[in-house]
């Protein structure tokens, strides 16, 4: 490759030693950063954190190029420098999109070095499980249980590896942005410029919409309503969820009275204490959607699932977006 | 006299003459030991086996068990304290995941039901699609009603929770049909026999039951009515031939019955086990060569699965005669049919200790 192409390759692939390599040559001083490179760094932020950042990556000028690519390390130093999770997660989403872009119509050798170069290993076209597990994408469909597995090795499909190291750049890139760079404070200045949008936090204490509650949710009711028996973590899971979805303490424990080994007392007992009324005096929430699938309470996941890691978070959304839509007819308490 | 002192004394008696080989990394596991039950303490380690063994010797527990986890420190607490920082991988197998009713005193064909299961993982998943050798996978016998398989290999130490969730949801069959069956336009599209995991098993099984000649057990292996399987037969030619190259719509059925098919083939395909042991890395197991305060009897490593007799091979006490008092006439299995009368009687050490760990017979103080 002359230095052009290495270039539009390490635009797209900021990621990889080249790209590394590259920028290293430039010998950039981070204490006196040339305005390019910062404006187009606060720029790539501001891209990111409204779905990702749009790269020249096909550009015939190397100062084009070279922007591109600088903007990388230097947008990471800005966003480490935030205390804003928000932030931060917003930023690797977007840096995650525009990766995927590039991945999708990648040539089949590219994806397997950037694959390697990122830990996942892969051997003719195979990745080892333990890779994939490590990287696994949240669809059931990607579920171990579905993949062509054989002597350690799985068979994957394009779509599927370029999950997987989108993912594996994401974690990696969520780690670089969680460690603050010594020496580098003065940048955060710049972290003014960077604007987002937060979605107003909703009040999702109105009536309570059952039919706004995540599958797991559904079901969890629904088998309590039916008197199968549910256990220690599945009753906790339901009680914090309604709990927190503003139910009023008599009727969760209605919930639970057609339980075979139901006792009015601990049941209260227990309900209150997931409302901080006793013990510890904070409200609890349910588990998160991955100790669901650890406790094998993730039924049916649907799409929207795939954006959440509560359960509650479900609910919120479907609530935001009922109120968005301006959807009437609720009954009003 | 009080069975538990009594069993103790024996137990501390074999624990003086035999040493418990620790298990690697001794000092990185934690150790939960009980009496009254199966765990009455943990967070307690042990700094080699040494100490292990000294602590066996005069304390000696009923049951004594230690975490597939290495902790930076074992014996603190609470858990998060201990910094854990990797993990063996357990696979746990009960006759509770085989049987409704787990009889007191299991006869040989239904530990025989256990061993199924944990071939069936080895031959089936670990060594096939996994990978894994022989060497890598070491069998204990719990020493009561299951076995346990370690895996102890570098492979598996840094899986997080839900790496193992997978690994126990795909020996266990946990799925969808749906992802294996799917609707192409106006065709069916399904695995084929050659390929890898669940697909290649589910084609297998598919074919080798219709080979089956047959018809009511074709029709008790699919999970299918008498009339869907003649149906299949008449044009099983063309079946197979689909079946062989991926295309399921030669049959036929629905793409609905093809679900229901594929879910009577995972269920006796799939692996029964307890879940639970292998996803949870805080999970305390019986520590191989001890001895099960259930039985007598102990946690043996076992070498080969074929020829294992679990109520035979894991006996370890004497054969020199001890007096107990017998309540109940006792028809049992413990290294060859016992039939036992009740009353006061001398009975050999080995089958005394078997009988008043289960609470069978009561030790009689001759002192």
């Amino acid at each position: 490759m002359n230095y052009l192409d290495e270039l539009r390759f390490s635009v797209k692939y900021p990621f990889t030693e080249l790209a590394k390599r590259i920028v290293s040559e430039m010998k950039i001083s981070f204490d006196n950063l040339d305005p390019v490179f910062i404006d187009r760094a606060i720029q790539r932020i501001n891209q990111d954190v409204k779905g990702g950042v749009l790269l020249n990556a096909n550009s015939r000028l190397t100062r084009v190029l070279e922007a591109d690519l600088v903007s990388f390390p230097v947008s990471k130093i800005i966003v480490s420098l935030s205390p804003d999770s928000f932030l931060k997660k917003k930023f690797v989403s977007g840096e995650a999109n525009a990766l995927r872009k590039f991945l999708f119509v990648e040539k089949d050798e590219v994806l397997n070095s950037l694959a390697l170069e990122l830990g996942i290993k892969i051997v003719g076209g195979k990745v080892h499980y333990k890779s994939y597990l490590k990287f696994i994408p949240p669809d059931e469909s990607y579920k171990l249980v579905y993949q062509d597995l054989s002597s350690g090795y799985i068979r994957v499909n394009r779509s599927t590896l370029v999950e997987l190291i989108t993912t594996a750049f994401s974690r990696k890139l969520e780690s670089d942005i969680s460690r603050k760079p010594k020496g580098l404070e003065h940048l955060s200045v710049y972290l003014s410029e960077v604007s987002i949008e937060r979605k107003q936090s909703i009040n999702y204490s109105g009536p309570v919409d059952a039919d706004a509650f995540p599958p797991c949710m559904k079901k969890l009711l629904a088998d309590a309503s039916a008197g199968v028996h549910l256990g220690h973590n599945a009753r906790f899971a339901l009680a914090a969820f309604l709990v927190n979805v503003g139910l009023d303490e008599d009727k969760i424990i209605d919930v639970f009275r057609g339980q075979d080994n139901f006792n009015e007392r601990l049941t209260r007992y227990h309900v209150e204490y997931i409302m901080g009324k006793k013990g510890s005096g904070s409200k609890r929430l349910p588990p998160s959607c991955d100790k669901m699938k650890v406790y094998g309470l993730c039924f049916n996941p649907d799409n929207l699932c795939k954006r959440i890691k509560n359960p509650l978070g479900y609910y919120k959304a479907k609530i935001r977006r009922r109120n968005y839509h301006g959807s009437k007819g609720m009954a009003e308490r | 006299m009080d069975p538990k002192v009594w069993l103790r004394d024996e137990f501390s008696e074999y624990y003086k003459k035999h040493k418990v080989e620790s298990p690697p990394m001794i000092n990185r596991r934690e150790f939960g030991v009980g009496i009254e039950k199966k765990i009455d303490y943990r967070h307690l380690s042990f700094k080699d086996d040494n100490a292990l063994n000294a602590y066996l010797r005069i304390n000696t527990p009923l049951y004594i068990s230690y975490s597939a986890a290495y902790y930076e420190f074992p014996g603190a607490t609470p858990m998060i304290a201990k910094n854990l920082l990797s993990a063996d991988l357990i696979f746990d197998f009960d006759m509770g995941d085989v049987m409704s009713d787990v009889p007191k005193f299991p006869r040989p064909e239904d530990l025989d039901l256990v061993k199924r299961e944990v071939v069936k993982l080895i031959e089936d998943f670990l060594i096939p699609d996994f990978g894994f050798s022989k060497d890598e996978i070491l069998v204990f016998f719990s020493g009561s009603k299951g076995y346990h398989i370690h895996i102890r290999s570098d492979v598996v130490q840094d899986m997080d929770q839900r790496s193992r969730m997978e690994i126990v949801d795909y020996v266990s069959g946990i799925m969808n049909p749906r992802f294996f069956v799917k609707v192409v336009g106006k065709s069916i599209r399904g695995p084929t026999p050659g390929m890898g995991g669940w697909h290649g098993k589910i084609a297998r099984e598919l074919l080798d039951t219709l080979s089956l000649g047959s018809p009511v057990e074709m029709s008790r292996r699919l999970g299918i009515g008498l009339s869907v399987v003649n149906r299949l037969i008449e044009r099983k030619e063309q079946v197979v031939a689909g079946i062989k190259s991926g295309v399921w719509d030669q049959a036929p059925v629905s793409k609905n019955t093809w679900y229901s098919i594929l879910q009577s083939i995972v269920a006796g395909r799939g692996v029964k086990l307890d879940r639970n042991v292998t996803i949870d890395m805080a999970r305390l197991i019986r520590l191989p060569m001890s001895l099960h305060g259930d039985s007598g009897l102990i946690v043996a490593r076992v070498k080969n699965i074929d020829t294992f007799k679990p109520l035979d091979d894991a006996i370890v006490f004497d054969r020199d005669y001890v007096p107990v008092d017998v309540p109940r006439n006792l028809n049992i299995y413990l290294g060859g049919d016992q039939e036992i009368r009740p009353g006061e009687q001398e009975l050999p050490r080995y089958l005394a200790v078997y009988l008043v760990a289960k609470g069978g017979a009561v030790p009689v103080d001759r002192s």
